[in-house]
């Protein structure tokens, strides 16, 4: 009946009323609502990754010019730099905008009393997959961001203490085990619930 | 499926309707719609139970089984 409900309304992205209605779960509605606002955010990054990327390859000469004489800098090298870790952020983006996406089907799949089924299972292991690519972009992007800091801002306390602050998070690869594994067990979950289809 | 639900045969039995059955027992018309049509994988003793102490039978009147070898020759 859910399913047929939800099928009515279709996929959209705007069907959240109906969506949080039927989840009658404060966490679970509360997250559905969260992972539209962040779509829309990452999208919003991805356009200003993409549009601040081209301006400081517009500006590279200025840029270049702002760098001369940072130790360790190749003034002539940097705007490309930058203007690909700017790409890269906006790449980070789409992840994250797709990441956001099967967390938001996730959730409708629980609103339509469909949890465990094979698309559930599909959605986990490209949640876990999509984790790992943005691990490997934030370990290049924050990497970057680590560098330019410590050697633009040699006194800064901080990172002199912790120069890795920026490029490793161990949370986030642990975070695509769990998606990985999770996927297993709903893979698992939803052949039993295949088994009980049709017992009266 | 060599396993032939006799559902039909105990409601005429009975003098119940498969809707009258299912108002008595918890079990939604649907579910013992398909019982009925032999569209089950699988019983629960449950409904076995509340099926049997409602029609007034043993599990072996419900259920019969069909070699489809037998059935092939019949």
């Amino acid at each position: 009946m859910y399913q047929e409900q939800s099928r009515a309304a279709g996929e959209s992205f705007f069907s959240f009323p109906a969506v949080a209605r039927r989840l009658r779960d404060p966490l679970l509605a509360g997250t559905y609502a969260a992972t539209l606002v962040g779509m829309t955010g990452m999208v919003l990054l991805a356009v200003i990754g993409v549009g601040t990327s081209l301006l400081m390859w517009l500006i590279r000469e200025k840029v270049s010019a702002s760098m001369a004489g940072i130790k360790y800098i190749d003034p002539a090298r940097m705007p490309f730099m930058i203007s690909m870790n700017l790409l890269e952020v906006a790449v980070m983006a789409v992840v994250g905008f797709f990441f956001l996406g099967h967390l938001r089907k996730l959730i409708k799949s629980v609103a339509d009393g469909d949890a465990f089924g094979q698309d559930n299972a599909r959605r986990l292991t490209w949640m876990g997959w999509l984790t790992l690519a943005a691990n490997v972009l934030a370990m290049n992007v924050g990497g970057f961001g680590t560098w330019f800091a410590v050697l633009t801002h040699p006194q800064n306390p901080e990172f002199a203490a912790n120069p890795q602050s920026l490029a490793f998070n161990p949370s986030g690869w642990l975070l695509a085990l769990v998606l990985f594994i999770l996927a297993r067990v709903f893979k698992q979950g939803a052949s039993m619930n295949l088994d009980l289809e049709g017992t009266v | 499926m060599p396993v032939i639900v006799k559902l039909d045969e105990l409601l005429a039995r009975q003098n119940m309707t498969l809707t009258q059955l299912a108002g008595r027992i918890d079990i939604t018309l649907a579910n013992l719609s398909i019982l009925k049509t032999g569209k089950a994988r699988a019983i629960r003793f449950g409904t076995l139970e509340a099926l049997c102490r409602e029609l007034k039978c043993q599990p072996g009147d419900l259920l019969s089984f069909a070699d489809d070898d037998s059935k092939a020759s019949k």
